[in-house]
């Protein structure tokens, strides 16, 4: 009797340890195959066992939900000759992802998300790399701003909002400290020479959007993207003043949305990315290789789909125009961060 | 009642075959994610979704985006229940929620030689918790969800302080040892990122310290780990090595009359898990916490608490449950998610090409009340595998402890590597196991290191918002009624102990001094 239950129990936990070390086998092992076909690599470039796909944020978090909606795109599509298995590796405004990957020096086997915390965070920790570093893949969205405030707000244009922060210093929310939602606000507080806004960092747009909606803490405005508000949008709790866009979004529920820059807030040039990049060092070839891979992506109705009903700017960047833009962008943040003494 | 015609409707789409089918596949994936520890309900969600943009889109027979939802939702359930398991059988927490479990789950398992009456009583407060939580979703979830809206960070600090105060003087033999571990605890909450500055904190210049000392890793070691370094020094002393046999269901009878006698504790107990499961960002893990110091709070033998009492595994597990059920209200009504979990859940909303939020419940009623339906049906599920599954699951603790021992050990590091796939936290599990060796030797509790650990993080966040937004004033907090009810009562939680300890000191001085004139 005691052997078998020992049995049992023996089987029991055995299964649990195998169940468990299969569900976490997302760290790529070097198989024997692998230098087999490394070998053969030179007539066609591509992974030879799973890849990484590094998400810089927590389960569930903005940029998260884009990466596992890319990764499915590229799973159910077959893009990828190999498996693209997302993996979260948040912590310190992504400085722990951006890390891992610059450690993985000419492996395409890694590729990550990024999106604005790609530059402050890498500017303001201080790491030991810099954007610039990193092979640049390719730019497949842009995530505009809107200026949202709560629904039973006083303001019903951007220039009142303006006006009232000319006379007090205004109680703001955004998803963390330095990073791009306060950029923005700092901007705008430099353009307008609005007093300092009182800046609350929060852990995620969901409850930057909440406090808005809910005057928790005295917040009485916002930079929220586009699909982060449009939920508490309906249930009538706060609207949007203006798009920090070009031209007004295209959107049906945003249409007659009016652009900042036409209510007298010049900017119009700060949107988030929704980046790929890869570790340092990668071929030309290798490079080739996600970038056509994330261009199909780019290219499929399921990602159209997706880009509309979250607002987001189709946009896709690549080679040449890609870098000059992350240099555009780690310029911008840079002036940030030294103007309001970031670093 | 619409709202009855509405539910009729659900349970129409839940019970549909393959509906079916697929909640039955689900529970089971997440009492086995459950039990696993270091592979979370939110990370094992978050790995089946890829599979089911294939069910939202119709590549099973009658699957849809409700069969999809219902999935995932009920590997929610599942792993809800299952994490337990681990804490109550093998001292580590199979999931952040069941860390408290550990503090009597596995007392009264391994000392009082009870595993079929502890996994019971969890079992059994698990589902009514959840039972609560979704009749409060079915009727009242569009208002509570808007009420939770005006929970600011004063409100939120207040609430965390009042967890603290229920379990001050957890673990009170020497209460400055209480402090200390307490203290530790705040330390160790506190290295990593600091949110509010954007600044590093406490992490010695190491990038892989910035995501902080995660308290799944510590207890796992400190728990999992110190328990059998001492036990290996006791020889098992203080175990029950014969757990008598019992095939039947006698256990979960007697955790049936236990829940009678604590029917009030643990109903509002899963109110409360309610409520806070519904404020966006804490889930069932806070409130599993609250709920033990409820639990504490209302029974009249504290003293019991850390060595199997019962009331120590129901009053947190009903709220957990509860909170975990209600994380998915300011979701799906509101578009925030109230947990990890459900924010991953959301994420598959967006991906599956559904929005969250007041319109969901007018365009796709069918998704939303199949939804509301399936977590009635996913619960009872759950809940009649696991009771089934208690006699097994009470065999394994026949097996002597010294043969158990190294497949713990294992355990114990493959789930702390598998949490972020990272060695530093199988480093940070072997280090607290020492430590916690050491603690336990020296006899200081564990308890109020873990509460510090796992609440002070948000604790810390709220208290410098609301000073933030009160431009550094304290008097901030009474701003709002809330607020200050809520820190009244936890300092006259924290005063009661403290004034009943002076009169007692008092009264035991009076009295010496009668004996001694």
């Amino acid at each position: 009797m005691t052997r078998s239950v020992i049995r049992t129990a023996a089987i029991l936990v055995a299964a649990l340890v195998t169940l468990s070390a299969c569900a976490t086998a997302n760290a790529p092992s070097a198989t024997p195959t692998a230098s087999l076909a490394s070998a053969s690599a030179a007539a066609i470039i591509q992974p030879t066992h799973p890849v990484e796909f590094v998400i810089s944020t927590a389960p569930g978090g903005g940029s998260d939900m884009y990466a596992r909606a890319m990764a499915t795109i590229i799973e159910t599509k077959k893009f990828s000759p190999q498996p693209v298995t997302p993996l979260n590796k948040e912590g310190g405004s992504g400085a722990v992802a951006f890390q891992y990957v610059f450690e993985k020096t000419g492996d395409m086997h890694y590729v990550m998300i990024t999106l604005n915390s790609f530059f402050t965070t890498i500017i303001t920790q201080k790491l030991a790399f810099k954007a610039t570093d990193f092979t640049p893949v390719a730019n497949l969205a842009l995530d505009p701003f809107f200026l949202w405030v709560n629904d039973d707000s006083p303001w019903k244009t951007a220039q009142d909002f303006i006006d009232a922060a000319k006379k007090d210093s205004l109680t703001v929310a955004g998803t963390g400290a330095k990073q791009e939602d306060e950029a923005l606000f700092r901007r705008i507080q430099d353009t307008m020479q609005t007093k300092p806004f009182t800046y609350i960092s929060q852990t995620s747009g969901a409850t930057v959007a909440a406090a808005v909606a809910g005057h928790q803490g005295g917040v009485v405005a916002s930079v929220n993207n586009p699909s982060e508000g449009l939920q508490l949008y309906q249930a009538k709790k706060m609207k949007p003043l203006c798009a920090f866009m070009p031209a007004s979004p295209t959107t049906a529920v945003y249409a007659s949305l009016p652009t900042c820059k036409s209510q007298g807030i010049a900017i119009d040039d700060y949107f988030i990315m929704r980046a790929i990049m890869a570790p340092p060092g990668l071929s030309a070839g290798q490079q080739a290789f996600w970038v056509d891979v994330f261009k199909k992506v780019y290219d499929s109705d399921e990602w159209k789909k997706f880009m509309s009903d979250n607002a987001l700017q189709p946009d896709f960047k690549s080679g040449l125009e890609f870098r000059l833009f992350i240099q555009q962008y780690q310029q911008l943040h840079q002036d940030i961060a030294t103007k309001f003494k970031w670093v | 009642m619409e709202v009855f015609g509405d539910l009729a409707g659900g349970f129409a789409t839940a019970l549909h075959p393959i509906n079916m089918a697929m909640l039955f596949v689900a529970v089971v994936l997440g009492l086995v994610i459950g039990v696993l520890p270091g592979l979370g309900g939110t990370s094992g969600v978050a790995i089946l979704l890829p599979i089911t943009v294939f069910i939202a889109h119709g590549s099973l027979p009658g699957s849809d985006a409700t069969t999809a939802i219902i999935f995932l939702a009920g590997i929610y359930w599942g792993a809800l229940f299952g994490g337990v398991i681990t804490s109550i059988l093998f001292n580590i927490p199979g999931e952040p929620w069941a860390v408290v479990l550990l503090f009597d789950g596995f007392p009264l398992a391994k000392r009082l030689g009870k595993p079929g009456l502890a996994l019971s009583s969890s079992f059994v407060s698990s589902f009514l918790g959840a039972l609560v939580s979704t009749i409060l979703f079915t009727f009242f979830a569009l208002p509570i969800a808007l009420k939770a809206l005006e929970f600011g960070p004063a409100e939120l600090f207040a609430v965390f302080l009042l967890s603290f105060a229920t379990l001050i003087g957890l673990g009170a033999e020497a209460p400055m040892k209480s402090v200390a571990m307490l203290a530790l605890g705040l330390l160790l909450a506190a290295v990593g990122f600091d949110t509010i500055t954007g600044e590093q904190r406490l992490n010695f210049g190491q990038v892989s310290l910035l995501s902080g000392i995660g308290f799944v890793p510590v207890t796992i070691g400190l728990f999992g780990i110190g328990e059998i370094l001492a036990s290996a020094e006791e020889q098992g002393i203080g175990f029950v090595e014969n757990i008598p046999a019992r095939l039947g269901l006698t256990d979960v009878f007697e955790a049936l009359r236990e829940l009678r006698k604590r029917l009030r504790l643990v109903l509002s107990n899963a109110i409360i898990g309610f409520f806070f499961g519904v404020l966006p960002g804490h889930g069932a893990t806070a409130a599993s916490f609250l709920g033990y110091g409820l639990a504490r709070q209302y029974s009249s033998n504290k003293e019991n608490f850390g060595k199997g009492e019962i009331s120590g595994i129901m009053g947190p597990q009903a709220a957990a449950d509860s909170a975990g059920v209600a994380s998915l209200v300011p979701m799906i009504t509101l578009g925030i998610p109230g947990s990890p979990t459900s924010a991953v859940i959301m994420a598959g909303l967006f991906i599956w090409g559904l929005q969250p939020g007041p319109v969901l419940f007018i365009q796709h009623p069918d998704f939303v009340w199949g939804l509301i339906a399936s977590i009635y049906l996913g619960h009872l599920l759950t809940f009649i595998l696991c009771l089934l599954a208690v006699p097994l699951l009470a065999m394994i603790m026949r097996v002597p402890y010294a043969i158990i021992t190294p497949f713990i050990v294992v355990i114990s590091i493959i789930g702390s590597y598998s949490l972020n796939n990272s060695m530093l936290d199988v480093f940070i599990t072997v280090v607290f196991g020492l430590i916690g060796y050491w603690l336990r030797k020296m006899k200081y509790p564990l308890a109020p290191l873990v509460v510090a650990l796992v609440l002070g993080d948000s604790t810390e966040r709220e208290l410098r918002k609301a000073l933030i937004a009160g431009h550094g004033s304290p008097l901030y907090f009474f701003n709002s009624a809330l607020s200050t009810v809520l820190i009244v009562a936890a300092v006259v939680l924290v005063l009661i102990p403290l004034v009943r300890t002076i009169r007692a000191r008092r009264r035991g001085a009076a009295q010496a001094a009668v004996a001694h004139p």
